[in-house]
């Protein structure tokens, strides 16, 4: 769940190419690391990286509004697809609220103090 | 632009068709022998050896159950006159041993994952025992890793009997946090049920008799209810299991 908020946070700021390449091999080591079918989580980012891409190419991505609602959808639609059939976990889908909020709220933090002065333009004398 | 949107494009197409190929080689069990050989290092990093003198002492409690368990039914032998008196187990039962890598309790499951897997011969449904109490049930498999569901998942189901003959159906428990909790439904008006009875497996899911499950704690329905329903306080506490052991295909 807190890997879906890494991924679209990364792919909504970063090069596309590096985003789907980073987004393939975070989701196979994902998926070594927790005995789940090889591939499964790869997939997955994989789409959600490209959706992102598709929207950077009209809209702003970088907007905390769009971050949240983008990591919410995915994981209710991760959840849905994980219930495979049987009734959705309500309780997960809550506690993904402030699980978002708080990472959102971390990277826009570190945002604002890594960012550079007078948006990283040289000022001339 | 244009270009570079086509590179994207063909870059998307190339990284889902090698995810599809792998998903469909990993269920085929293509990559089996390169799967094991990582998940060999992997285990070795997730399972941790060192045992806290918590978890020291919940083996040890779990061994006296054990051994008060199996000493009843040493008696209940020799009442009457069986001529097999050693373990609570049929010997020809072959286990699989395996060390507990994470316990993982969701709203609505709870399961282990647990460092044996394909190659040793674990396969999906077979039970899973810590001494001679049941934890669970193997739900997936890959080469070095099982995933085993708890009783305490709302997913699991057990036919079980209790210390006083009344059978019944141990569930899990909607309870959030609690892998040491279950639920013992479907037992008739008529038969007893009280706290404090002992439940243990009536050997009609494929898995041996006479496995210890827990111990009811609290009844929770009415008389007026079609059947009795009481909380379990199962014997066999997730959160210190260091090794389980799983039962194999019969030698």
């Amino acid at each position: 769940m807190i890997f879906f908020v890494y991924v679209i946070i990364f792919s909504a700021f970063g090069n596309t190419v590096v985003s789907l390449i980073g987004a393939f091999i975070l989701g196979i080591l994902k998926d070594l690391w927790e005995g789940q079918t090889l591939g499964i989580s790869a997939f997955s980012y994989i789409l959600v990286t490209y959706g992102i891409h598709l929207y950077k190419r009209k809209f702003n991505a970088h907007s905390a509004g769009f971050l949240f609602f983008a990591s919410l959808v995915t994981i209710i639609l991760s959840e849905l697809i994980g219930a495979n059939g049987k009734e959705l976990s309500i309780g997960r889908v809550l506690w993904s609220v402030p699980l978002i909020v708080a990472i959102l709220t971390v990277w826009f933090i570190v945002r604002k103090i890594w960012a550079p002065p007078y948006g990283g333009k040289k000022l001339s004398v | 632009m244009s270009r570079q949107r086509n590179q994207y494009w063909q870059l998307f197409v190339f990284l889902v068709v090698v995810s599809l190929t792998l998903i469909l080689g990993d269920q085929r069990g293509w990559w089996n022998s390169f799967r094991g050989l990582i998940e060999t290092r992997i285990v070795a990093r997730r399972v941790n050896h060192t045992e806290t003198d918590k978890q020291k002492i919940s083996q040890l409690e779990s061994k006296i159950t054990s051994l008060e368990n199996t000493t009843k039914n040493l008696e209940d032998e020799n009442t009457a006159l069986r001529k097999q008196l050693e373990a609570p187990l049929p010997p020809k039962l072959h286990f699989i041993p395996g060390y507990v890598i994470s316990l993982e309790v969701t709203a609505d499951d709870a399961f282990l994952k647990a460092a044996a897997g394909g190659t040793d011969g674990v396969k999906k449904g077979m039970g899973v025992l810590s001494e001679t109490m049941l934890v669970g049930f193997v739900t997936d498999v890959t080469p070095r890793i099982s995933t085993i569901q708890l009783l305490s998942s709302s997913k699991s189901r057990v036919s079980v009997a209790t210390s006083n003959g009344a059978k019944g159906l141990v569930v899990g428990t909607d309870e959030k946090d609690r892998p040491d909790m279950a639920i013992i439904d479907r037992v008739l008006q008529t038969e007893p049920l009280t706290v404090g009875d002992k439940i243990i497996t009536s050997g009609e899911d494929d898995i041996p008799p006479n496995l210890l499950i827990g111990e009811v704690s609290e009844i929770l329905s009415e008389s007026r209810d079609p059947f009795q329903r009481a909380k379990i306080t199962l014997y066999a506490k997730p959160r210190d299991l260091k090794r389980i052991f799983i039962i194999g295909n019969e030698q």
